[in-house]
């Protein structure tokens, strides 16, 4: 690639492939402002007097929040605003909270990314591993266990399942009391930043985290089984056996490096099923999340936070699909020099 | 176009035997061979399927819940739903007069279940037709049309992929108010891509057969071509599709009667996990309320996968000894 | 001793649909440096006889007979034994050098990762190897850092050629190494093939479906059909006057470029090629036989003496008539495709020769 820089910029097939997934996800990032504009723009009724719904404030105080809005300014001029106001983080003022959108967001993010980055490292370990070993075991007891067990549990919403996880481990059956707290992200009294407090957090993390990773994990071992039992039906693996390599080491060095190509790229492009994941779960266990939150708008509703965090889901999600491309392309030499 | 996933065309079509049946008489319109032959073609499917144990048990348990959806008034008198005349105390677990025990208002929980069946197959059936018409005619086009037409839905199919599904459908059911018909219209509209993909993939296929280029140079219009040619054989792929979108569709309303976005005036299984979760049904561990609404979505969903997946191995040949 | 001894070999596949016997009682000896060309029709059992000899059959496949690799069966082997045998005694260039090479790993790295396997080397001197090993099949050295895809297809059957080469094996065994490519390179592959096998002194086993590529390669040609072997002797003998008709209909196979007929059929014969499930009773050749006659359907046939260190598994040989195979035109009545004069035992592999390049 240095090669080129001496001569008239001519991208390569690999560059060319590049520049364009960035366009892409520039395009669709720009679709959902748009398309974020215009649901705005079909609410029903006046997005100004929607925010002080059912409130007495003085008319001069709509005025200005009217103003703030944009609204009564052409349509360009206000979209041009929104943009604007936008990208300088500017997402409104929530009409539950009262106070900037991005602001609420900011606060609600940690717990998010702990529940979700934590359950997701759990998942996919745990979920490749099955697969790995059902579809090297084929047809085995522990292939049909697991291959029903995956299935049966990507057939129940995952809310359902934590719902049931919290009443057996959580509220307690029958005489056995429960084991877990049943919601938040701690105990009222717990000072966060001791050594009390972290394992406090941990024992509320664990139920929704364990909810999540089990629900991961049948995605995750699905696509890895049958992702590998695609591979294993390759000719060069025979090619490699012939050379006398032990099955073990065709497996590891040849089949599975092979077949968690495809589903590296899967994993990432689940980040739009994990967010889904996180709604309902956080919901179910009240972990102050961008979940719940997202709840809470919902319920409200309150439209400028629900927008909020449409767009800094789906903004999450397409970088996460752009950094799958990059990453598929790094690891597959058929599509990096291709 | 972007995705990295690998798209296999199916090759399992009808089209594939360029030879008359020998059972047909042989004074036939070329039509009418054509149908009856893709007749034959269903018939084989059908053998073929009936062999598939897991099939078969999914398609038992449907028509099992099927029944129940259509013959829930016979089972059950509509009456029972209504809160007002509610018999039984509130969260009373099963008992003899109330097999699964009683909701927050003292309803019977099986006739909430039962009941339940009907909006929860209906959204779902709704919901997969609009996606599958949407992605069909998406995929057809953007195969067969080519081009620009082809980047440009593309484009629109990429969107709707990467943008994460349960967001997008909670902003739109928001924002159109909760309703029956539009919890279907929200998940058909936001689960369409998949099956254009996996259309397009196939009717590129058969665009680039040599017959199409055959009848185009005849003077075949894109009509005659997209009817007669590419629907016939994306048909098969397209119903084993639709199948498994039910499964997803299904699970879809659910997730959003759960969050409250569902049609308040029908009990489906998703608003009675939502009334028993929000009136504390967990908490006082009324399981008997939860338990059979969330049973029978786990049945029905896995029912339309077995369905479905059974479904993929006899068209597509590919995936046969699976 | 023989190099490779095969005794009386069956291979019955598992399948859903019922087994599939593809290799129903072969014999065949190979001796050291010896060329023996293995041709047939496709699935006749060919790549099957070749997965037997290094017993790379999927699992659940049975087995008869024996197969003796330098006095050794490798049916009944230990496993780390086989693995052991495998590469060092008889390597394998497999059909379709596209599918046997891993797609996302270097040459270098898959030619290298054989010879790791069989000899204590250090990382540098393999390297070496590899380098040399590519040039002996012609090419570069610096392919060893390129992808398969980065690679033609003749390149890549070169650097399938170097790979069975690394652990310098006695038996090389080549399952169709021509086919999906053109006819340049065809020529070039089994050239080097050839060149490869005299400077080494390796013995040959060379499967295609093509008999006048084995006419000018191979010492001896086996013939295959439906599992059995059916005719056997020295090539130019078997090529020029064959002893069998399906060897015949081999020997004479010209498909007509654009005849649709002869493309699905390249051997001009009428009727299809036996499913190893379900074979007709008595010789299996017999549905299809221009010269077949009464006693054929119920005959149980076996490879008769035909002279000249020749045998064949045909009614005609058995009663001492070889003669009447040769007679008769090949074609079926009713069949219009005239029938085409056998090349005159020219070496080139032929023009128009069913290139397949199904593949992708
Ligand atoms: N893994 C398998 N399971 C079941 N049947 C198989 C398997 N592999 C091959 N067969 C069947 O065994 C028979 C012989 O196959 P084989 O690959 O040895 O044929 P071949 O002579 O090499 O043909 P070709 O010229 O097409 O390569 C065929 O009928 C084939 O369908
Ligand atoms: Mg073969």
């Amino acid at each position: 690639m240095a090669a080129t820089s001496t001569r008239t910029f001519r991208p390569s097939a690999g560059q060319r492939r590049l520049g364009a997934k960035l366009i892409g996800a520039a395009l669709s990032l720009a679709f959902v402002l748009v398309f974020n504009f215009f649901l705005f723009r079909v609410l029903p009724g006046d997005p100004a007097k929607n925010l002080t719904r059912n409130r007495l404030v003085p008319a001069e105080q709509v005025e200005v929040l009217r103003e703030s809005f944009g609204l009564g300014k052409p349509l360009p001029q206000q979209f041009a605003q929104y943009v604007r106001d936008t990208l300088s983080g500017d997402l409104g003022i929530s009409y539950k909270f009262r106070r900037p959108v991005s602001e609420v967001i900011a606060e609600r993010i940690w717990p998010t990314v702990l529940l979700l980055g934590l359950s997701t490292l759990l998942s996919t370990a745990i979920g490749l591993w099955i697969g790995i070993r059902g579809a090297w075991r084929r047809n085995s007891v522990f292939d049909r266990v697991s291959l029903g067990a995956s299935l049966a549990l990507y057939a129940m919403p995952e809310f359902w399942l934590g719902i049931m996880l919290l009443i057996a481990f959580g509220v307690g059956v029958g005489p056995l009391p429960g084991l877990f707290p049943t919601g938040g992200l701690s105990s009222p009294d717990t000072e966060l930043a001791s050594l009390a407090g972290v394992a406090d957090v941990a024992r509320h993390l664990f139920l929704p985290c364990l909810t999540l990773t089990l629900a991961y994990i049948a995605e995750y071992a699905l696509v890895m089984r049958s992702s590998l039992l695609d591979e294993l039906t390759e000719d060069y693996l025979t090619t490699a056996r012939a050379k006398g390599l032990r099955d073990a080491l065709v497996l590891r060095r040849h089949a599975v490096p092979n077949a968690l190509l495809p589903t590296t790229t899967l994993i990432f492009l689940n980040l739009g099923f994990i967010v889904s994941g996180a709604i309902t779960i956080e919901t179910v266990y009240s972990w102050p999340g961008l979940g719940l939150l997202s709840y809470e708008a919902l319920r409200t509703p309150d439209y400028p936070l629900l927008q909020g965090v449409f767009l800094l889901f789906s903004a999450a999600v397409i970088i996460a699909n752009l950094i799958a491309d990059l990453l598929y392309a790094y690891l597959d030499p058929r599509v990096r020099t291709g | 176009m972007t995705q990295p996933t690998i798209e296999e065309p199916l090759g399992g079509a009808p089209h594939a035997d360029t030879t008359v049946p020998p059972s047909l008489p042989p004074q036939l319109s070329p039509r009418a061979i054509s149908r009856a032959r893709r007749r034959q073609a269903a018939a084989r499917a059908w053998q073929e399927y009936r062999r598939n144990s897991i099939g078969m048990v999914g398609l038992a348990i449907l028509v099992l819940f099927v029944a129940m959806a259509v013959f829930a008034p016979l089972l059950v008198p509509e009456s029972e739903l209504d809160v007002t005349k509610a018999t039984g105390a509130p969260f009373s677990p099963p008992s003899a007069e109330f097999p699964l025990g009683t909701d927050e208002s003292g309803r019977s929980v099986l006739a909430l279940t039962i009941w339940g069946s009907r909006v929860s197959l209906l959204v779902g059936f709704l919901a997969s037709v609009i996606s599958v018409v949407i992605g069909s005619v998406v995929g057809i086009a953007a195969g067969h049309f080519g081009r620009w037409t082809d980047s440009l839905l593309m484009r629109v199919t990429d969107w709707f992929l990467v943008i994460p599904f349960l967001p997008l459908a909670i902003v739109l059911a928001t924002v159109l108010g909760p309703s029956l018909a539009n919890i279907a219209f929200v998940i058909g509209i936001t689960s369409w891509p998949g099956t254009a993909r996996i259309v397009r993939a196939q009717a590129l296929a058969v665009t680039s057969r040599p017959y199409i280029e055959r009848a185009r140079a005849l003077g075949a219009g894109d009509w005659h071509l997209i009817t007669r040619h590419i629907l016939p054989n994306v048909v098969p792929l397209i119903f084993a599709n639709t199948v498994l979108i039910v499964a997803v569709a299904i699970l879809s309303e659910t997730t959003l009667a759960f969050l409250g976005l569902g049609d308040p005036l029908r009990v489906s299984w998703g608003s009675m996990l939502d009334a028993a979760f929000t009136q504390g049904a967990a908490s006082i561990g009324a399981w008997w309320y939860l338990v059979p609404p969330g049973v029978a979505i786990l049945l029905v969903v896995l029912a339309f996968t077995m369905i479905g997946q059974a479904l993929e191995s006899v068209l597509n040949p590919r995936l046969r000894g699976r | 001793m023989a190099l490779l001894a095969v005794n009386d070999l069956t291979v019955i596949y598992p399948a859903r649909a019922g087994a599939v016997p593809a290799v129903r009682g072969v014999d065949l000896t190979l001796e050291p440096g010896e060329t023996l060309g293995l041709a047939g029709g496709s699935g006749c059992g060919k790549s099957t006889m070749a997965a037997a000899v290094l017993r790379l059959l999927p699992p659940g496949t049975r087995t008869s007979g024996t197969v003796l690799l330098e006095g050794e069966d490798v049916l009944t082997m230990r496993p780390g034994r086989l693995r052991a045998v495998r590469w060092t005694e008889a390597a394998v260039v497999f059909q379709g050098a596209m599918h046997a090479l891993n797609p996302v790993r270097r040459v270098g790295d898959q030619i290298a990762e054989a010879i790791h396997l069989h000899d204590k080397v250090s990382d540098k001197r393999a390297a070496t190897r590899v380098g040399e090993l590519l040039e002996q099949v012609g090419l570069p050295a610096r392919r060893a850092s390129s992808y398969p895809h980065e690679l033609s297809g003749g390149q890549r059957q070169r650097v399938m050629i170097a790979m069975a080469l690394a652990c310098s094996p006695r038996l090389l065994i080549a399952d169709e190494p021509t086919t999906a490519l053109d006819v340049m390179v065809q020529a070039q592959v089994l050239t080097l093939l050839e060149e490869l096998r005299r400077e080494l002194g390796l013995a040959l086993l060379l499967i295609t479906h093509d008999l006048s590529v084995l006419a000018s390669t191979c010492e001896r040609i086996a013939v295959m059909y439906a599992g059995r072997i059916v005719e056997e002797g020295p090539a130019a003998k078997v090529f020029e006057a064959p002893a069998h008709p399906y060897t015949r209909a081999l020997a004479e196979a010209f498909p007509t470029i654009g005849d649709r007929a002869s493309r699905r059929n390249p051997h001009g014969l009428g009727g299809d090629p036996p499913d190893p499930r379900d074979l007709p009773s008595g010789c299996p050749f017999h549905p299809r036989c221009p010269v077949s006659i009464a006693v054929c359907p119920t005959l149980e046939v076996e490879l008769w003496p035909a002279g000249d260190g020749r045998r064949a598994a045909c009614v005609h040989v058995r009663d001492g008539h070889p003669e009447l195979v040769r007679q008769v035109p090949p074609h079926p009545v009713g069949e219009d495709a005239p029938a085409h004069p056998g090349p005159e035992g020219s070496g080139e592999p032929r023009g128009g020769a069913p290139v397949r390049r199904g593949m992708s």
